[in-house]
C-alpha cells in the first residue's frame, strides 16, 4: 500500500467516522503528547 | 552572476529526489550550499589542512590567514567598525548564549526587565529564560499585531526604567515581517538600553550594515547564508566584547595561566575557546563571495518579486490561510489549511519533491498566540524560481483532493 491509499483509505475513513471519540472517565494511565518539531 | 541561472550553481539540484525535481522551500530552516563552498571544504581538507592560531608551520600559517580573511570578509560584508568585533561560535544559538549568559553575569541585576517579541525564535528566549533563575529578571513580550508586525509602540510602552535589555529577531521566521531594527535600536539608546537582535532570518536577505542600525549585538547563523553547519557569527560592538567576561574557557583564549591567576586574550580570541570550525569559517569566505558576486540589491529584488507571486497564488487558493501579512516581509510564508494537519501537508508535498517545514518552527509563543498547534511554512533562498511556487500550489491541491476539500 503507498503512502496515497494510507491516507486514503484508514486515515481518512477513520478521520471522518471517528471511533469511540469521547471524554473517558475511567482510566487507570494518562499520557500527554508533546510536538517538538 | 545572473541571478536567473543561480540554481545550476548548487549541486543539489542536479540530483533526484525520490524521482522528483527538488522543489526546496525550506532556506528559513538551512540553505543549500553552493559549489564554490563546498570545493573549498573539500579543498581545505585535502590539500590545505591544518589548525589555526596554534602552531608556526607552514601549513598553519597559511590557514590562520585563511580563517583571518574570512573575519576581515565578515567585517566588510556587514559593515563593522572593527574586525575584532567579529566573533565565530558553532551557531547564532552560541552567539545569543554567550550574550546572554556574560550579560547575566556582568550587567544585568536582580530585578531588571528584558524586552522580548512574541515573534522570537526560541533561540532568542530561552537563553535569557535561565537568567530568571540565575538573576532573578523579568521578561516581558510585545506583542503582535493581526498582520503579525511588531508595531514600535507595542515595545516602547513596554520599557520601565528597569529594561536594560531589547532581544528581537530581524525578520521574523515565520510571519515574514522585517523589524525596524534601526528605529527600535535609536529608542532604546535614548534610553539607555541594550539592543541585541537575532539576526538569523535577516542576515541572507537583507542589507547588513551594522553601523546604520547602530545595535550593540548582531547574531548570524552561517548555514541559512549558503554556508557550512556548525557555524555562527557574533557581532558586537567593541566597548561590549572588551567589557564583559569570557563565555567559555579553554585553549586558545588566554594570556597567560598560573596556578593562581589567568589572564584573558585580547579580542577576538578572548571569545574563541578551543579548536574552531576551521574548515567551516575558511569555506565561509567563499559564501560571502558568493552573496557578493550576485549582490545584496539583485537578492532582494529577486526574492520580493518571488514572494509577492507565492503570496499571490497561495491567497487564491481557497482553504489555504496565510499566516501574517506584513506590509514589509522577507521570504517566509506559513500557512495552515483548514481540516489539515501541517504535518500531513508536509508529507503530501513530500512525495512531489517539494521540501517545506512543518511544526512550530521553535516559535511556540507565537503559535499559542495565533491558538495553532503548527503551521506548514514556505521559505525561499536565492536560487527559488515562480516554478517553484506553482508546483508547490499544484501539490496543495493535490492534498486537498486526498483530503476532500474544495
Amino acid at each position: 500500500m503507498n503512502l496515497k491509499e494510507l491516507y486514503q483509505e484508514i486515515i481518512l475513513e477513520h478521520g471522518k467516522n471517528p471511533r469511540n471519540l469521547r471524554k473517558t472517565e475511567n482510566f487507570n494511565k494518562d499520557a500527554q503528547g508533546k510536538n517538538p518539531l | 552572476m545572473n541571478i536567473d541561472n543561480i540554481k545550476k550553481e548548487f549541486p543539489i539540484f542536479d540530483e533526484k529526489i525520490q524521482n522528483n525535481d527538488l522543489v526546496y522551500l525550506d532556506s528559513a530552516n538551512s540553505s543549500q550550499k553552493p559549489k564554490i563552498v563546498i570545493d573549498k571544504i573539500n579543498e581545505f581538507y585535502t590539500k590545505q589542512f591544518s589548525n589555526v592560531g596554534r602552531s608556526v608551520h607552514y601549513l598553519a600559517v597559511a590557514a590562520t590567514n585563511m580563517y583571518e580573511n574570512t573575519r576581515s570578509s565578515v567585517q566588510k560584508y556587514i559593515n563593522a567598525k572593527d574586525k575584532n568585533e567579529i566573533v565565530f561560535t558553532k551557531g547564532a544559538t552560541e552567539a545569543l548564549n554567550l550574550v546572554a549568559n556574560t550579560l547575566g553575569q556582568k550587567y544585568l541585576e536582580e530585578g531588571d526587565e528584558i524586552i522580548l517579541t512574541e515573534l522570537e525564535h526560541h533561540s532568542n528566549y530561552v537563553p535569557w529564560h535561565y537568567l530568571r533563575k540565575s538573576k532573578n529578571i523579568k521578561i516581558n513580550f510585545a506583542e503582535i499585531n493581526d498582520d503579525g508586525e511588531v508595531p514600535i509602540e507595542n515595545i516602547e510602552k513596554l520599557i520601565t526604567s528597569k529594561t536594560k535589555i531589547i532581544a528581537i529577531n530581524h525578520l521574523s521566521n515565520v510571519t515574514g515581517a522585517i523589524l525596524p531594527i534601526k528605529e527600535i535600536t535609536e529608542i532604546a539608546h535614548s534610553k539607555g538600553i541594550i539592543v541585541v537582535v537575532d539576526g538569523c532570518q535577516g542576515a541572507p536577505h537583507l542589507k547588513l550594515d551594522m553601523q546604520d542600525l547602530d545595535c550593540d549585538f548582531y547574531a548570524i547563523s552561517c548555514h541559512k547564508m549558503y554556508g557550512p553547519t556548525g557555524l555562527g557569527i557574533l557581532y558586537g560592538k567593541k566597548k561590549w566584547l572588551e567589557e564583559l567576561p569570557p563565555y567559555q574557557g579553554g585553549g586558545g583564549m588566554i594570556k597567560e595561566v598560573k596556578k593562581d591567576r589567568i589572564t584573558y586574550g585580547d579580542l577576538p580570541n578572548k571569545y574563541e575557546a578551543g579548536t574552531m570550525a576551521t574548515a567551516q569559517v575558511i569555506a565561509f569566505d567563499q559564501s560571502i563571495k558568493f552573496l557578493e558576486n550576485i549582490g545584496i540589491e539583485n537578492i532582494i529584488n529577486h526574492e520580493k518579486e518571488l514572494i509577492a507571486y507565492g503570496q499571490d497564488i497561495l491567497r487564491k487558493n481557497n482553504s489555504v490561510k496565510l499566516i501574517g501579512n506584513p506590509k514589509n516581509k522577507g521570504g517566509v510564508l506559513a500557512f495552515t489549511i483548514e481540516g489539515v494537519h501541517p504535518h500531513d501537508i508536509a508529507t503530501i508535498l513530500d512525495e512531489d519533491g517539494v521540501a517545506i517545514r512543518a511544526g512550530h518552527h521553535c516559535c511556540q509563543i507565537l503559535h499559542d498566540k495565533l491558538e495553532i498547534p503548527a503551521s506548514a511554512r514556505a521559505s525561499i533562498g536565492v536560487y527559488n524560481t515562480k516554478d517553484d511556487f506553482d508546483q508547490l500550489n499544484e501539490s496543495i491541491n493535490k492534498c486537498k483532493k486526498i483530503f476532500d476539500l474544495k
